[in-house]
């Protein structure tokens, strides 16, 4: 790269304003990640974070669990697998539904309530546990505090109209766009379906890492009458989920072949200028190697730092969102959409490297005289 | 002979027809040898360089650098040979405007790949035979043209070619500038033993002792007249 570090220097204009729309589109690609992110966190990390491995649904719920709906008839096989000796699966029924609940000062709050027994491995943490064991209340995510609700204070649940205290606040996350809370499945029944119930509930929560277990879901989901799917299958049933991935991935992959194409035509009109240059480093030997691995060399140079200015640069301006945007910056997505962004740069320059094999060293001479 | 060119014949189509520019021309020049080629415009000179610096392929004919006959080369063995055999001046200087003109001269050991201290050492050796120690970090845009030419010579020796092609190296210059540019072309192939061939118009401005040849009809011929009439000792004619 003897010629094109000093290129780089030299004509450092040309190659600055190339990099800034680079970095632009890696900013934008990189905010766009962080929406994203943001966006499913607000979908999802409430599921996320309850240690389940996977969930059972009724058949054809199509992960959503407002489409699901399972007795302790489907729940006996997976029980009796859990039960039985030395076994490492764990099993509990879990139920969840939306609700939108009044304060007693006559302000409205909406929540995702998760409804489990106390003794189930879901329940948050032991704080949690002990206090769903105790009266019927609910246990809520750390966001609502934020709302100015405290322990002790009551929730009137529209819709059954049952008024319940606060029990207590445990980890954040939401589900569904909204903030998660718990009770004892017992609460969670009443509110759904009153005393009709039957012991109804939406899913059974699974968790075991042993693939012999695993192995077995299909067996006991036979059984059982039931569907099993991974959690992150189950994330696809949060209200919006696949919408809003699908929309986000739309536009980033738009913006990377925006990019692909802005990289192209640049570096195909900077080798165009170039060629004499070209023809010239082959006329004093250079092979297609060499000028090639010149050519490439810049054109990576070039690609990775404005990439790695506009992430910087995103990763700035993502510490100054506020909480009223879901945004959340994750080292895996933004180092895959900023690598996408320079393998695609150098793809889009294909046309520039043929051009760099194709230039004939004789055009150094000049016209043929 | 560092350079020997058989019977060289080109052809280029020219509209439905084919046009014949070299037309078995020959010449031979030998380790330290210093020969003029001049011609009316279009008669071949630029291509006669080509062919002799593997620039292009002659459609029959040998050509013979340093012992190879490239006449079955591939096109990557030319570039190597070119690389490490061929000493090219041009016309216009052809500097790479981002490079100061020390790395005009490193360049070419660095395509080499044997950039090293003996290389850096040549290159500000060669920039003070051609008087540009004081310019080693000035760019093309900072120099005047015969300073430009000079690097291109020096350039151009920087390998220790056994062949050096001049395309009309004074063509841009004033006459005294040209004189000088000649004599230096002149005595770095006498003192590094290099095969010279200078194509130009402007033979006045050659030593009187370099013998001439004219290229007319696709052939080399001794001009008549010129030192060149002694030259079956320098370089031969067909």
């Amino acid at each position: 790269m003897f010629l094109a570090w000093r290129d780089l220097r030299v004509a450092r204009g040309r190659f600055v304003l190339v990099g800034v729309v680079i970095s632009l589109v890696a900013l934008l690609t990189t905010l766009l990640s962080g929406l994203a992110s943001g966006l499913v966190d607000d979908g999802i990390s409430g599921l996320r974070g309850l240690p389940l491995t996977d969930l059972a649904l009724q058949p054809g719920a199509q992960h959503s669990f407002s489409r699901s709906s399972l007795t302790p008839t489907n729940l006996q096989p997976w029980t009796d697998a859990a039960g039985a000796d030395g076994s490492s699966l764990e099993v509990a029924p879990l139920g969840v539904s939306f609700f939108n609940a009044r304060t007693s000062d006559g302000n409205t709050v909406d929540f995702a309530l998760f409804g489990t027994p106390p003794d189930s491995f879901l329940a948050p943490d032991d704080r949690a546990r002990a206090a769903l064991a105790g009266p019927p209340g609910l246990v809520l995510s750390e966001e609502l505090r934020k709302d100015g609700l405290k322990e002790g204070d009551e929730l009137t649940v529209v819709g059954p109209d049952v008024t319940l205290p606060i029990l207590g606040f445990t980890y954040g996350g939401s589900y569904g766009h909204v903030d998660l809370a718990f009770s004892s499945l017992e609460v969670w029944q009443n509110l759904v379906y009153g005393p009709s119930a039957n012991g109804r509930f939406s899913a059974i929560a699974i968790r075991s890492d042993d693939p012999t277990v695993i192995d077995s879901f299909d067996q006991i989901d036979a059984a059982a009458d039931t569907a099993t799917e991974t959690k992150d299958a189950a994330y696809a049933g949060s209200p919006g989920y696949a919408a809003e991935t699908a929309t986000m991935s739309l536009i980033t992959g738009f913006l990377l072949l925006i990019s692909a194409l802005i990289v192209g035509a640049f570096f195909t009109v900077w080798t165009i200028q170039r060629t004499r240059q070209i023809g010239l480093l082959k006329a004093l030997g250079a092979s297609n190697i060499y000028v090639l691995r010149d050519a490439l060399g810049q054109l990576a140079v070039v690609l990775v730092a404005a990439t790695g200015v506009g992430v910087a640069v995103a990763v700035g301006l993502g510490q100054l969102v506020g909480s009223g945007v879901p945004f959340s910056l994750q080292a895996g997505p933004v180092l895959t959409s900023a690598g996408t962004l320079v393998v695609l740069g150098m793809i889009g320059s294909l046309v520039a490297i043929r051009r760099v094999t194709s230039v004939d060293p004789i055009i150094s001479l000049g016209a043929d005289s | 002979m560092s350079l020997v060119l058989e019977s060289i014949v080109v052809r280029v189509p020219d509209g439905t027809e084919t046009l014949t520019i070299l037309d078995g021309a020959s010449l031979e020049v030998a380790a330290g040898e210093v020969v003029a080629v001049s011609g009316a415009s279009g008669s071949g000179k630029s291509t006669l360089l080509a062919v002799a610096g593997l620039l292009r392929p002659a459609d029959s004919g040998r050509v013979v650098i340093d012992g190879t006959d490239t006449t079955d080369l591939k096109r990557s063995a030319r570039t190597r040979l070119r690389g490490t055999s061929v000493g090219l001046v041009f016309q216009s200087p052809n500097l790479f405007p981002s490079l100061t003109a020390l790395e005009q001269i490193e360049l070419v050991a660095h395509i080499e790949g044997h950039l090293d201290r003996d290389a850096r050492t040549r290159a500000h050796a060669l920039l003070d035979v051609v008087g540009l120690t004081d310019r080693a970090g000035s760019r093309p845009a900072q120099l005047s043209g015969g300073e430009r030419q000079r690097v291109g010579i020096a350039r151009a020796l920087m390998n220790r070619p056994a062949v050096l092609l001049a395309d009309e190296p004074t063509a841009a210059l004033d006459d005294d500038r040209g004189r000088q540019v000649m004599a230096m072309l002149v005595a770095g192939a006498e003192a590094d033993d290099v095969a010279t061939v200078i194509v130009t118009h402007n033979v006045g401005q050659l030593p009187h002792e370099v013998p001439r040849y004219h290229l007319a009809g696709g052939r080399i011929d001794r001009a008549p007249g010129g030192v060149g009439a002694d030259a079956e000792r320098v370089g031969g004619t067909v």
